[in-house]
């Protein structure tokens, strides 16, 4: 007797990567064996001490249980369920989370699937190994300056600032620009998440030889020799100019605290002043590249800095309950461009984005680089051309449909 | 920790942020000390309504006051700031005011740059702030003046460009030393500069300046030789030639991988290098190539079981986990 678990809505291993929020899936008896009448399994982690850790859900909304028991249909009909990372239990490794599937009867393992609960962490606690392939993929994309990460760099400068800054749009941009990036790095290696540098902490373990430079004298940044970081070349220059004006070794950036920023209040546009403080703060802790829009994005920190921006608005979100777009709590501007009440375009939830749109000429920049947006093999969301509003329920809390694929270590899901 | 426990137990420390009324109080009571005061700024991006703001500003332009409580007052309120056509002009007068304490001015520069990344009227008083920073280039105060001149060659500005060189050719006239002068113009390095840099090269200041140089000839395709020349050249420091390595690989991938392979089966060069190059071809190099070139493969292979560096074989084995067969 054998079964077969479909995740993601695929047999491809391809797509065996979950995060927070439940997604669909699919058993069915493979193989009946001799047996006439339906079987019931067992579904639960086969080393609930060991690697990334799942819960089960017969049905969405419904509790998270950390076993599940179905009847499957001896014709080999599929039955559905959910599953998600159990909270405080990522991966570490690629595959590590293994749901094991028994008789209910017997007891004997009718199969394995393997599976990573592939999470976005903090940089500072990240595993050598785990760091290792983050470098390696970024150092890929950058290719020497001549791969995909141009599109990156060019992207962020001034003729795309407005797009992106000085608006209610800062958030929602910023957030797909980071996605787009880790779809990037996860076509390299699946196992690869963009850790965030949490700049309200010391964060000895990053600014390293080996992780993401140390400075020189004059703000050149030297690597450990085993890190591939040391061929980055951005405008054809190899290098990065990072001169910290903190002590990395004691200190934390010149921001707010987490606590002080979650407080900003419980409506969006309080809450997006986070723009000056932290994160604008956080950019001119340095010296260098990171310090200057149009030069900020030259610097690979610059993507973990935007990680903690945008996990700070997904606890915000989380911690307020602001996932519903009709509400002006959760965005500002609910309407498009033009409408009564709107503001700058790009900057109201109707809005489409740029560069993804592709659409060029004023009001918008006279260029888009990079082409759409980037589909990934676990999910379909956003789409080519993602609107401000694809991005406000990211873990599909209201509308599973619109779930990005992507959540925090510290940012539960919540029905 | 489920959901919902994670929850309470967020909330209980949100609920430990003092409130923020509070602290704009007890701030603003010039009863109590200076270390009481600085204590209650806690909420810098929280919002001022419009007393609060006058009676914060009076504390800034106040120049009896605390220099340092004043640089943190200005800060705390950067928000606010960015959402003012007078205070950026505030800003900018503290900045350019050689009069005024080292704190302000600094926290005003601070709080300006935060303001391009942030501010919509801010962007329409760019050129007030570009011209304040050319006014400040040749302040007393290193940092500010260091931080003028980088904010300035980050915007690619003419003035600034034309200083650096000047202090270059001049070293009388330098605003910064010449390795950072280097590292500056490379935000937008000109055609015309490439002589310059390659002159530098052969005739450093210093070594730091030549390795920023080498750093910015790598965008120059009549420098190959130049770079290739360094990248051989066994006299020459391995920092430099590590970078000059660095360099070519950019500008011509194929002629660096021949020369990096040389490098890597001779005994005699610094493991150091060897190690860079090996970690280049893991990375970067043809695969095809590669995985085919069995007398080279059996090179980094001896390297991986027996090199006396641990970075070699450890570059040696991630080379052989990729190409090995």
């Amino acid at each position: 007797m054998r079964t077969e678990i479909t995740i993601n809505g695929s047999a491809n291993l391809a797509s065996n990567y979950i995060s927070w929020a439940p997604v669909p899936c699919q058993i069915l008896l493979a193989d009946a064996g001799e047996t006439a009448n339906p079987v019931g399994v067992r579904l639960s982690n086969q080393n609930p001490s060991q690697g990334g850790q799942i819960v089960f859900y017969s049905a969405v909304p419904g509790p998270a249980l950390d076993e599940l028991q179905l009847t499957l249909p001896v014709d080999g009909s599929p039955v559905s369920f959910f599953i998600a990372g159990k909270f405080g239990n990522p991966s570490t490794t690629d595959k590590d989370a293994i749901i094991e599937t028994q008789d209910a009867g017997t007891g004997a393992v009718l199969s394995t699937t393997a599976l990573m609960v592939r999470i976005r962490k903090n940089a500072n606690g990240l595993t050598a190994a785990e760091r290792d392939r983050f470098l390696s993929a970024l150092a890929r994309l950058n290719d020497r300056g001549m791969g995909r990460f141009s599109d990156f760099r060019n992207i962020h400068d001034d003729a795309g600032s407005p797009e992106a800054h000085f608006n209610t749009g800062f958030l929602p941009w910023h957030r797909a620009f980071i996605l787009d990036l880790e779809r990037e790095l996860q076509a390299l290696d699946p196992s690869v998440t963009l850790p965030y540098w949490k700049f309200d902490e010391v964060a000895r373990n990053l600014f390293t030889r080996d992780f993401m430079g140390v400075p020189d004298a004059i703000g050149t940044l030297r690597f450990g020799t085993n890190n591939p970081l040391q061929f980055w070349v951005t405008d054809m220059s190899p290098g990065i100019v990072r001169q910290p004006l903190f002590n990395t070794t004691t200190q934390s950036a010149f921001v707010s605290n987490e606590a002080t920023t979650l407080n900003l209040g419980a409506a969006y546009s309080r809450f997006a002043r986070m723009e000056g403080d932290p994160h604008g703060f956080a950019h001119t802790s340095f010296g260098g590249f990171l310090s200057d829009i149009p030069t900020a994005a030259k610097d690979p920190l610059f993507f973990m800095l935007h990680a903690n921006v945008d996990r700070l608005w997904a606890k915000w979100q989380w911690f307020n309950r602001r996932f519903d777009i009709t509400s002006r709590d959760t965005f500002t501007f609910l309407g498009s461009a033009g409408s009564p009440g709107s503001t700058r375009i790009g900057h109201n939830l109707r809005d489409t984005m740029w560069p993804w749109n592709q659409i060029t000429g004023a009001p918008r920049p006279p260029s888009a680089p990079g082409g759409n947006f980037p589909d990934s093999p676990i999910i379909n969301t956003p789409g080519p051309i993602p609107a401000v509003r694809d991005m406000i329920d990211y873990q599909g809390v209201l509308n599973p449909a619109s779930r990005l694929g992507f959540d925090y270590d510290d940012v539960p899901f919540e029905f | 920790m489920d959901a919902s426990e994670y929850r309470k137990h967020v909330t209980e420390e949100l609920q430990r942020v003092p409130a923020q009324q509070a602290g704009n109080r007890d701030f603003l009571d010039k009863s109590k000390s200076v270390s009481e005061r600085r204590t209650a700024l806690r909420s810098p991006a929280a919002p001022m309504g419009e007393d609060d703001i006058a009676a914060w500003v009076d504390i800034i332009r106040d120049k009896e006051e605390e220099p340092e409580l004043r640089a943190s007052a200005l800060q705390a309120m950067s928000t606010d700031v960015g959402h003012s056509h007078e205070l950026i002009d505030m800003a900018l007068a503290l900045l350019s005011d050689a009069s005024e304490p080292i704190e302000v001015r600094r926290s005003a520069l601070r709080v300006l740059q935060v303001l391009s990344f942030s501010s919509s009227i801010f962007v329409s008083k760019r050129p007030e702030y570009l011209a304040t920073l050319r006014s400040i280039v040749d302040d007393k105060d290193t940092q500010l003046r260091q931080q003028a001149i980088e904010i300035l060659a980050q915007e690619k500005d003419e003035y600034v460009q034309r200083r650096l060189i000047e202090g270059l050719e001049h070293r009388s006239k330098a605003l910064v030393g010449p390795a950072k002068a280097i590292q500056l113009l490379g935000y937008d390095v000109h055609a015309e500069h490439y002589p310059m840099l390659r002159q530098m090269v052969s005739h450093p200041p210093s070594r730091a300046a030549k390795r920023e140089a080498v750093r910015l000839l790598a965008a120059d395709a009549s420098s190959k030789d130049l770079l290739s020349e360094i990248f051989r050249d066994k006299q020459e420091h391995p920092d430099i030639r590590n970078l000059s390595g660095i360099a070519l690989q950019s500008l011509a991938p194929s002629e660096f991988e021949e020369q990096a392979k040389k490098i890597v089966i001779d005994d005699q060069e610094d493991d150091k290098l060897r190690s860079t190059c090996v970690n280049a071809l893991t990375h970067f190099a043809n695969p095809a190539t590669l995985s085919n070139d069995a007398v080279f493969n059996e090179h980094v292979e001896r390297l991986r079981q027996s090199s006396t560096s641990k970075q070699l074989r450890q570059a040696s084995a991630g080379y052989m986990s990729k190409y090995s067969k």
